[in-house]
């Protein structure tokens, strides 16, 4: 449902983002007209920039979608980043082994063992949680920094492309290549893809048994424990399928854009998922515009770096101004309630999300 | 051999700083995940200063005044506003990473390293007589002002954390806050002072980080905030403990550097190494008290 | 009926609504104490005396009204605040840190430091120990408060306030935990705190300690004062006619379910605490019939708690068994326990019993979900969820907002039959009930009571735990007596079983249950309990 107060906050998000967005311009730009047009207009100033944009949206779309799962039960799968890249490399490692089949074949075969080798990873942290307590939030990120590692360490070695310039794994075969949708941009057929699992996870999400369990035990673990949900299994399972998406949000990205494997392939492709995610407010279909508003904020920065004097990396700056903009949505309901009472009583715990 | 003996305390020094921070929070009650941001920003202010004023004491002031700065607004955010500190933390990372890049290109038009030649050097302190010491000598003496500063620190929060009311009163916070309310005590304050205090060691840790190097790279940070709060929770919630966890992550870390020298291995999984030991440690430890997921 | 001045406190129109679910706590309540008074407040539970006496201390705000200590208008916004003005309050349940010691404790907030601004130990420590010695009472300073009795940790709390210079003391319910020889030693300490000049507010709801201690009394009821003046203007059934208000129901007309087939058993039944430590419920045997009520009754921390979740599947065994009709469910999950047809209302309803976040239709949805007709092949029905839950919310005249509203929109009471709703419709053959009528009124009170009676009479089980004596001895066929882990009676309710008798038996001042029990006049028949013929 979305209320009144909920239209109000997406608004002063974006707005404070771009009011901010707009003074960090103002302030570096030597050229401040062209920076800000480019930034704010760039992106939709021809098929090509908008091409671009909804292309960088597919995996945050994919990425957003998996935070929300585990969101969603309140376990913290920080790990992301290492999935995605498990994700990418297996499926380019899969698509190059079965090379000779034809693409409709091996697309099913390879996003079903990605799925589920990038779920794994993840759930691994769930079974470590219930036998041995550890913490899924460390865990999770621990054994991301690990693969990312391995991986890399793969790509250098065993499955490296000797006449690439850079650390990075053969090119896939042309014919696996998503089909380009708005050439000579990047968006590529995968956009589909992206939106349609992200429907999926909300009709798994709303309507099904399994749904209704990680939401209640996102709620509540004590409650949905009496209520008779095995929690361990709920989470194990949330986490599963939120590997998985990043997973997915990985080898989509591959076969539609890049192509190939390299080293520094997810270049916050997780953290920006989780980022879409909180903003989303862990619901599967606000995903995709959150996902998308990051991505023309990205975009943004990129026309503006090739158009005029500003860096890509302000985006990033901008992007984490508008996850302090989340945070601040208490400021709604502190306004409202003229002070109640114990207004500073924090969140303190990390399963209150 | 010498030489990874050597590295371990340097490898150990920004780990432990951030732990510290982190330790403060913990006690408190609040997890702080920015800790990684914090020691990023510290450390891109510090080699900025560095270059600016060529005074290493004024590197030191910048780095932890901008990571206080922001810890305690994040605390402001959180105590005040109450946001979740987890999104919290995470925003402050998210800002650490794209700010410190975006004023990198800025300020000195690249996005890559940042290297200074001429800025002034930590200077390597021998240990009168100490150093003299055969075999021990050498491990014991010959580090940073800023190594010994962190082994020094992790003592006086020992002392701070239990010799001191204010100890007290942020460890009762922690453990039950209803309890310390009911002392007289207040939550709010020493949970602020408490992020406050993350700021400054996370920021002593992002100079440890940068200084000795005499550079700044988007991303050097590279994990240790993670793996710091990692040692917090490793260490028991211990000054002692944090100490011995942030050291078994600088002995990974330098025996992994050795390695990738020395052996004829994947450089890159030899660095997976501080995070696979620090990974066992948390399989093997006892985790029995509750933390939330 | 006027308590004499000069007052140490005065109290007036004091109103308080708690947010979270929307109950008037107070309600422009007026309590005023005369300085160096032992006073008393009483009420039932619910009649908002704690929270009048949390408000005083800094541990609430008040919405309305006026505080005044010694004439002096005040405003008290902390418990630091209340300090300063020389009020403190040991509270019912205790606020010590579990890993401090007792020293630690007693001086957590007003530590002595020395010219370092480091704890000066051996200073502290020796006024501790003169303010023990004071206390005339064994308590060893070094321990850690997590080691101690429940005795000895109120005695701590008591140390710390008395450590603060506090003129004005209020004592919440002191005596709720401690064994006789100890509330003997409080009460000395009262009078000898009396005798400095130190006022003292005494709460409680055993009327026979508020007249051998007390020198004036206030009654609260539904959060107003009904009632103040010196303690000799009363006597016992007055008090008691006030705070109540209206004289108890007539007592459950009695079904004889000797001839009934046994629902739950349990056999030798013990349960380890969390740290799997200590055993807090030992060795018990105990069953329910068919046609039904009974109760069961104990101090708080003597495994009450633990037991009732035993048998709802919810906490794990360490040795025993429990049996559904012969069924055995030892080990089985919680749906397993549900699905075999045992429902569980914990104590805890806000943070256990429902999700306050969640919308009425998921906190109904949350029990029945893996059932037909709700589920088919892992989806979700809503269509039949909400059909039902339309249909428990008439039948159970739950007043709020709609299905979709969260949880946290009702009231309290509503939130109460919202969860009653959901166990009782999910046709359980034993209803494991905590606290039936906490924090309701009169009315819905009633309302419970009569769907208890009705599963009762269709032949289920229903075992209710109560901390009101009254409520057990009104609704209950049969008493169990829970102290230190153990069933020490198993009670046939008749006419001549009196609170008292039970009272002492949950403080463990009965005989043991081989020998049969004999108080005060009235036998009471201990039925020799053998858990294994039925």
């Amino acid at each position: 449902m979305v209320t009144l107060r909920d239209l109000w906050r997406t608004a002063f998000i974006v707005g404070a983002a771009l009011g901010f967005g707009l003074c960090v311009i103002l302030l570096a730009s030597e050229r401040p007209g062209d920076a800000i047009y480019a930034f704010f207009l760039g992106p939709f100033s021809n098929a090509y920039f908008f091409g671009n944009l909804l292309a960088s949206a597919i995996p945050l779309i994919l990425t957003g979608a998996a935070a929300c799962v585990s969101f969603s039960a309140s376990v913290f799968n920080l790990g992301l980043e290492g999935q995605v890249y498990l994700g990418s490399f297996l499926g380019v490692f899969l698509t190059c082994r079965f090379g000779e089949l034809p693409p409709l074949v091996v697309y099913p075969l390879v996003f079903a063992i990605v799925f589920c080798c990038s779920g794994t990873l993840a759930a691994l942290s769930g079974y470590l949680k219930r036998a041995r307590n550890v913490n899924v939030l460390i865990s999770t990120l621990l054994i991301s920094y690990i693969t990312i590692y391995v991986v890399d360490a793969l790509i250098e070695t065993v499955f490296i492309d000797p006449t690439a310039g850079l650390a990075a794994t053969p090119y896939i075969h042309d014919k696996f290549l998503f089909a380009r949708l708005l050439p000579p941009s990047d968006l590529h057929s995968g956009l589909f893809l992206a939106l349609a699992l992200t429907i999926i996870l909300r009709i798994i999400m709303k309507k099904s048994a399994l749904g209704f369990e990680i939401t209640l035990t996102g709620k509540s673990p004590v409650f949905a424990r009496y209520a008779g949900v095995s929690v361990s299994k709920v989470l194990t399972l949330s986490l599963f399928i939120s590997g998985g998406f990043a997973g997915i949000a990985g080898i989509t990205d591959i076969y539609g854009i890049h192509g190939r494997m390299f080293r520094g392939f997810s270049s916050g492709y997780g953290w920006n998922g989780i980022a879409v995610a909180l903003i989303a407010k862990n619901h599967p279909l606000w995903v995709i515009p959150a996902a998308l508003f990051f991505a023309y904020l990205e975009n943004g920065a990129n026309v503006g770096a090739l158009l005029a004097d500003i860096t890509p990396e302000m985006a990033r700056t901008i992007q984490a101004t508008i996850f302090f903009t989340v945070t601040a949505d208490a400021l709604f309901s502190l306004i409202r309630k003229n002070k109640g009472g114990d207004a500073w009583t924090p969140s303190s715990t990390v399963s209150s999300l | 051999m010498d030489t990874f003996i050597n590295s371990i305390v340097p490898m150990m020094t920004p780990v432990l700083f951030a732990a510290l921070g982190g330790l403060f929070t913990h006690l408190s009650g609040l997890l702080n995940i920015g800790l990684e941001g914090l020691m990023l920003l510290s450390a891109f202010f510090s080699i900025y200063v560095a270059h600016l004023t060529h005074n290493l004491f004024f590197a030191v002031l910048a780095g932890i005044g901008i990571s206080m700065l922001l810890a305690v607004f994040a605390g402001f955010l959180s105590l005040n506003l109450r946001a979740n500190i987890f999104v919290v933390g995470l925003g402050v990372n998210l800002f650490a990473n794209g700010f410190t890049v975006m004023l990198s290109s800025l300020l000195f038009s690249t996005k890559g390293t940042v290297f200074f030649q001429n800025l002034p050097k930590l200077s390597y302190i021998e240990i009168p007589l100490v150093h003299r010491i055969p075999y021990l000598g050498p491990i014991l003496s010959g580090y940073g002002a800023l190594d010994y500063l962190a082994i020094g620190a992790a003592v006086l929060c020992a002392i701070i954390l239990y010799k001191t009311p204010y100890g007290y009163h942020l460890r009762a916070v922690g453990r039950d806050e209803k309890a310390a309310q009911n002392a007289g005590i207040s939550v709010y304050w020493h949970r602020l002072y408490a992020l406050a205090l993350s700021g400054l060691f996370a920021g002593l840790g992002g100079c440890a980080l940068a200084l000795p190097l005499q550079t700044f790279v988007g991303g050097m940070t590279n994990g240790r905030g993670w793996i710091a709060l990692v040692a917090v929770i490793l260490g028991g919630g211990k000054p002692s403990g944090v100490f011995i966890a942030s050291l078994i992550f600088g002995a990974a870390s330098a025996l992994s550097n050795w390695l990738q020298a020395s052996a004829p291995m994947s450089p890159k999984l030899m660095m997976t190494l501080p995070f696979l030991i620090t990974l066992l440690f948390m399989i093997v430890k006892k985790n029995n008290t509750e933390e939330g997921v | 009926m006027k308590t004499v001045g000069p007052y140490a406190i005065e109290m007036e129109g004091i109103s308080k609504v708690f947010e979270t679910n929307r109950t008037v706590a107070l309600d422009r309540a007026r309590f005023r104490v005369s300085k160096g008074a032992i006073h008393a407040l009483v009420g039932e539970n619910g009649a908002g005396k704690s929270t009048l006496m949390k408000i005083l201390c800094g541990l609430e705000r008040k919405n309305a009204g006026e505080i005044l200590v010694d004439g002096i208008p005040k405003e008290i916004r902390s418990v630091k605040e209340a300090y300063a003005n020389g009020i403190g309050m040991v509270n019912q349940q205790f606020h010590l840190i579990e890993d401090y010691t007792v020293l630690e404790n007693i001086l957590l907030g007003v530590e002595k430091t020395n010219r370092w601004g480091l704890i000066d130990r051996r200073e502290s420590a020796k006024e501790v120990q003169k303010l023990i010695e004071m206390s005339r009472l064994e308590l060893p300073a070094g321990r850690k408060v997590s080691e101690l009795t429940m005795g000895q940790r109120q005695l701590v709390e008591i140390l710390r306030i008395l450590n603060r210079a506090v003129e004005i003391l209020i004592l919440d319910e002191p005596t709720s935990v401690l064994s006789p020889r100890e509330i003997d030693w409080l009460f000395s300490i009262i009078r000898e705190l009396r005798a400095r000049g130190k006022t003292i507010i005494f709460i409680s709801h055993r009327l026979d300690e508020v007249f051998e201690l007390c020198d004036s009394i206030t009654i609260l009821r539904n959060g107003r004062d009904i009632a103040e003046g010196t303690l000799s203007d009363f006597d016992k059934k007055q008090v008691s006619f006030l705070m109540i208000g209206e004289p108890l129901g007539a007592l459950n007309p009695k079904r004889s379910p000797k001839q009934c087939p046994v629902l739950l058993r349990a056999e030798n039944l013990s349960v380890r605490d969390a740290d799997r430590k200590t055993e807090v419920v030992r060795s018990v045997n105990m069953m329910l019939r068919g046609h039904e009520i009974a109760a069961l009754v104990g101090v708080s921390n003597n495994g009450k708690q633990e037991l009732v979740e035993a048998l709802s599947g919810l906490r794990e065994t360490s040795s025993g068994n429990i049996y559904l009709k012969d069924k055995k469910m030892t080990g089985s999950t919680p749906r397993g326990f549900r699905k075999a047809g045992i429902a569980f209302i914990p104590e805890d309803r806000v943070r256990m019993g429902a999700s306050v976040s969640s919308s009425v239709l998921d906190n109904i949805l949350a029990t029945k979900y893996f059932e037909a007709p709700y589920t088919k092949r892992g989806w979700i029905n809503r269509k039949e969820a909400g059909k039902t839950a339309e249909s428990l919310i008439r039948e159970y005249r739950i007043k709020g907002a709609s299905v979709h509203a969260p949880l946290a929109t009702l009231s309290g009471g509503n939130i109460q039959r919202v969860i009653l709703a959901r166990e009782i419709s999910s046709d359980p053959s034993v209803l494991i009930l905590c606290e039936p009528t906490w924090g309701l009124d009169h009315r819905s009170c009633d309302h419970i009571y009569e769907r208890l009676y009705e599963l009762a009479e269709s032949g289920k089980a229903v075992l209710i735990v109560s901390s009101y004596l009254d409520e057990a001895l009104r609704l209950a066929n049969r008493i169990f007596v829970i102290y230190k882990g153990e069933i020490i009676a198993e009670l046939e309710n008749s006419s001549s079983l009196t609170k008292i008798a039970i009272g002492e038996l949950m403080l463990g001042l009965g005989r043991p249950l081989s020998q049969g029990y004999e108080g005060d006049g009235s036998s009471i028949k201990a039925g020799s309990f053998d858990g294994h013929t039925s």
